[in-house]
């Protein structure tokens, strides 16, 4: 084992955040070494698996599942790789591939509100950011070119009933995908009810960009945008790799290697046949997802001098509404999901129970209305009727609450072994009280749609919902001694170890956490890229 | 130039249009940015590489800037280029430049393009050096070409046609210079005169027959069908603009007055019509909408993929399981597609590797590009699929070596080089031969 270094920078995971850093450092000239857990699978396989899955329903039964970069399985079976130690389940799903969880993300390209910064100073409540929104801003707009995002630049997403909130500098690089019917028909209904709709901005092409063809609306978005209209990371990992980055597929990073005076020496991985290599580098980045990040610092036992690492974990985890309507809507043309409730986002009702915004989802849903219609025992002409009928007048609305940063929800090694030889993971989750409080203030607004629209409410509430917005357990702060990361998402105790990942967000706000997370890596590598 | 109007209607002189506004619209009947501009933002400060059978050139500056471009010439120089091929030191101009077209432009329409050229800012950019196969540097065999393959001379009209005709002909012979692709070529690669417009090629693409032939060209295509392709790049149903031709509809043909492309398509109708052995059909006629994927359903092997499981994972997203693509003809259908359904598959495969782009009017299209997802075996099996379901099978089996060729850019060698070097390979034999008897016999006298 030589001291000889095989990169500037060795990136961990090739998903999203991690193939942005990758692409911006290799092409400021840094020698860029990228290390992906499991295997390269293009579209068009991605595509045939889906058509040929029993589960359509089931968004991860087209990814590939590997023995040696597991990833959690709910369906058909599941297999416990996180360890669920109460009291309610954290069954996030992701994937573990070139590429990463983009792969069906949906693509909603939020950008959080400059109060989302601040909970702490403003309500007295969770934690605030160590930067304001100014300082992220620009960095939100890099992250919408490299993603090709379209939205409405006129929306106030505070839903506050305000001018264009949160402020931008630029407008989006793509224009807003037009409405369907359906969301047409929603958002006029629930805003004469005072209900403050607006557009969700998605990475996703409304015009040509950048090589990917416009959406031509599959409704297919989850769990694979068959066209590659929806962003994805394979496609900045292609760009790092055609940058220079070299990129090593089914290498499982295990540890990360101390040398003297704070600093990381190496990361060590091994491949699927049990061969272990070690890679020494200037700088390392961990971006292998949420809970995956910190499972590798608490393997390595690195960055955790706060006692931090794992804890804080967190997500949108939420309730829905599901409802007949009388007249029909016709959802599932167009991308699965388009706009959103956004009245609660913000306000100092913070200080008493959780934001939150309810997204409405536009999935075909003949599926779900058929199962139902044949668990009340139709068949023939009445079944196809009824399909015809419910199909038309289906709503969902998916409810994201905003969860606070718990010490006390955590993940930590399993003591279960995978047959790679590394541990599982558990965690410990709970909803807490100031979710409830939210869920509960959701709940009368669950009552006035229902009104609103003169439907039948199909699900009741109490069933919590895992988002799959993995925030949290590497969390970034200002002070050393309750926090894992800095602004600059550097760790706190080696000065060439950065995490870029969702974990690092510590505070939830409402939205999905992904072009956050692309904004700071693009903020970070600019960073690492002068000082490499 | 894409947002600036066009003034004129017709190829006549309008009287109340400047001659720069002329110069203009010309110069975009022509397309002179088709070669001449390399980067947008240095419009006709040439720089694009065209890659021939016999070496590659790099087209010159024609900007009027004095010191890179073409700022000393004179309007003669310039009518002279254009009109006889001679460059401004007298020599002969290699016939990339379609002046076998430009012959026959009008000496004041050459000059309304000078006069264009001239309003516009110069652009400091010198030319780079092309790279010839030897011997084709010399451009004393350009002489020989034009001896066989060029005759100078300015458009006649014919009086007893149309007023529609004569502009129509004038933009589609001369400014459009469309038999520079449209038009099979002969051995010296001079244009197949007595086979105008009946289809050749360019950069590995296939520019089809478009004489008015019901098999072979066009000649099943409505009037409004045709104009409607050269104004937008898509006719439902039809054919939908790629490749180089995108780039003609784009820059040229969808800038020109509608009035332009009703005459184009007068012209069109009356040259002869022709047809080769092979065509069987027109090429937008083949194939039936059949959706499979039910069949494919859990027989599929998805290490060794075959051309239909390819189709479903690739391109049925866009183009539908059946092939039938959008009803409103954005994302085009297979059934019933020009470059699905012709002779040859090389737009087809061309099409998947580098896949299309277009943007007419503010409206892109793209279809990806597959070059980097798909090997030459897929490539080659999901073609086959495709020309199997929708297209003619004359162009069927597609095999790796050929996806390889057009992946790599590969231009096919020319009869007229094997030609050329068998010719001086004899006449280096002879030598050889005459010199090895002449030197035994001098050996023998003494």
């Amino acid at each position: 084992m030589s001291d000889q270094l095989s990169a500037d920078i060795v990136v961990i995971g090739s998903g999203i955040v991690g193939s942005l850093a990758a692409h911006r450092l290799a092409a400021q000239g840094a020698s860029v070494l990228i290390l992906e857990a499991g295997p390269r699978v293009d579209r068009g396989r991605i595509v045939s698996n889906f058509r040929n899955s029993p589960r359509k329903s089931d968004f991860m039964s087209p990814y590939p599942f590997s023995s040696w970069a597991p990833h959690p399985v709910y369906q058909p079976v599941e297999n416990n790789y996180l360890v669920q130690a109460g009291p309610y389940p954290y069954k996030a799903e992701y994937i573990r591939m070139v590429g990463g969880t983009t792969w069906h993300w949906a693509a909603q390209a939020w950008r959080v509100l400059p109060n989302d910064l601040r909970l702490k100073t403003l309500y007295g409540v969770g934690r605030d950011w160590p930067i304001d929104y100014e300082t992220l801003e620009p960095w939100y707009a890099r992250a919408e070119q490299a993603l090709g995002v379209c939205g409405n630049a006129e929306d106030d997403q505070s839903g506050r009933g305000g001018g264009p909130f949160p402020p931008r500098s630029q407008g989006f690089p793509l224009p807003m995908l037009p409405w369907s019917p359906y969301t047409h028909a929603f958002a006029a209904k629930a805003a004469a009810a005072g209900f403050r709709f607006c557009d969700e901005p998605s990475a996703r092409a409304s015009q040509p960009y950048e090589g990917r063809p416009a959406c031509c609306g599959m409704n297919n978005c989850t769990p694979i945008c068959p066209i590659g209209a929806q962003y994805s990371g394979d496609a900045h990992a292609t760009l790092a790799e055609r940058a220079g980055a070299r990129l090593i597929e089914n290498a499982v990073a295990f540890q990360l290697e101390r040398a003297g005076g704070g600093k990381i020496a190496a990361v060590h991985y091994q491949a699927p046949d049990g061969s272990k290599s070690r890679l020494a580098a200037r700088s390392f980045i961990v971006a292998a997802n949420g809970l995956e990040t910190a499972k590798l610092l608490l393997l390595s036992e690195v960055a955790n001098a706060s006692d931090q690492v794992g804890r804080n974990l967190m997500d949108h985890t939420g309730t829905d509404l599901v409802m007949l309507t009388k007249d029909a809507l016709w959802p599932g043309r167009g991308p699965v999901t388009q706009g959103s409730i956004c009245s609660w986002r913000d306000g100092e009702f913070r200080r008493h129970h959780a934001a939150f915004r309810h997204s409405l989802k536009n999935a075909v849903p003949n599926a779900a209305v058929t199962a139902r219609a044949l668990r009340e025992g139709l068949i023939g002409p009445d079944l196809d009727a009824r399909i015809r009928h419910d199909a038309a007048r289906y709503v969902r609305l998916a409810t994201l609450l905003e969860t606070l940063p718990l010490p006390t929800n955590r993940v930590t090694l399993g003591e279960r072994k995978g047959p790679s030889g590394l541990p599982t993971l558990r965690i410990h989750y709970d909803v807490g009280d100031y979710v409830r409080a939210g869920a509960a203030v959701a709940e009368q607004d669950y009552d006035r749609l229902v009104t609103t629209f003169a439907a039948e409410r199909l699900s009741e509430a109490g069933g919590w919902q895992n988002r799959h917005d993995i925030m949290g357990a590497t969390i970034m702060g200002s002070d050393p001694a309750n926090s894992v990361v800095d602004a600059d998402c550097r760790t706190h105790d080696h000065e060439n170890l950065f995490l870029a990942t969702t974990g690092v967000i510590p505070a939830a706000g409402v939205v999905e956490p992904t072009l956050t997370a692309a904004a700071l890596v693009l903020r970070m590598a600019e960073l690492i890229g002068r000082t490499v | 130039m894409g947002a600036v109007a066009i003034m004129s209607a017709g190829a006549g002189c309008a009287a109340a249009e400047s001659i720069v506004e002329r110069g203009h619209y010309l110069a975009t009947a022509a397309d002179c940015a088709g070669c001449h501009t390399a980067n947008p933002d240095q419009p006709l400060a040439g720089g694009v590489v065209i890659a021939t059978p016999l070496g590659t050139i790099v087209t010159p500056n024609i900007t009027r800037d004095a010191a890179t471009g073409i700022g000393g010439w004179s309007d003669e120089d310039f009518y002279r280029a254009l009109h006889e091929g001679v460059g401004r030191s007298g020599e002969n101009l290699y016939p990339a430049m379609p002046y076998a077209a430009f012959t026959r432009l009008r000496r004041d329409d050459v000059l309304a393009i000078k006069a264009y050229l001239w309003s516009l800012p110069p652009i400091r950019r010198p030319n780079a050096p092309d790279h010839w196969q030897f011997p084709f540097k010399d451009r004393r065999l350009v002489s020989l070409w034009k001896l066989l393959n060029f005759r100078a001379g300015e458009f006649r009209r014919d009086d007893a046609r149309t007023d529609s005709w004569n502009r129509g002909a004038y933009l589609v012979e001369a400014l459009g210079a469309c038999g520079e692709c449209h038009t099979p070529r002969n051995l010296t690669l001079g244009l197949k005169s007595h086979e105008d417009l009946a289809g050749g090629e360019l950069d590995g693409w296939q520019a089809y027959n478009i004489t008015p032939d019901p098999v072979g060209g066009i000649g099943d295509w409505s009037d409004a069908e045709i104009a409607a392709y050269l104004a937008s790049g898509v006719t439902p149903r039809k054919a939908a603009a790629a490749g180089p031709m995108a780039g003609v509809v784009e820059r040229s043909t969808s800038l020109l007055p509608a009035q332009d492309l009703a005459d184009m398509v007068t012209y069109l109708r009356t040259i002869p019509a022709l047809r080769s052995r092979t065509d069987a059909k027109s090429r937008f006629s083949w194939g039936v909408r059949k959706d499979e994927v039910i069949d494919l359903r859990g027989v599929e092997n998805l290490d060794h993929p075959t051309g239909r499981t390819l189709y479903f994972g690739n391109c049925a997203g866009c183009h539908g399981a059946d092939g039938g693509g959008t009803r409103d003809g954005a994302y085009p259908a297979l059934v019933g597609n020009t470059i699905v359904g012709a002779t040859r598959a090389d737009n087809l495969i061309l099409c998947v590797l580098g896949g299309v782009r277009r943007t007419v009017a503010g409206e892109h299209v793209e279809m990806p590009a597959f070059a980097a997802e798909l090997n030459d075996v897929e490539i080659a099996a999901l073609t086959n699929y495709v020309l199997l379901k929708y297209g003619d099978t004359i162009a069927f089996p597609v095999t790796p070596e050929r996806v390889g060729a057009l992946r790599a850019g590969a231009i096919p060698m020319l009869p007229i080089v094997w030609l050329l070097w068998g010719t001086v390979g004899g006449a280096m034999l002879i030598l050889v031969g005459v010199l090895a008897v002449w030197l035994r016999r001098i050996a023998l006298r003494t």
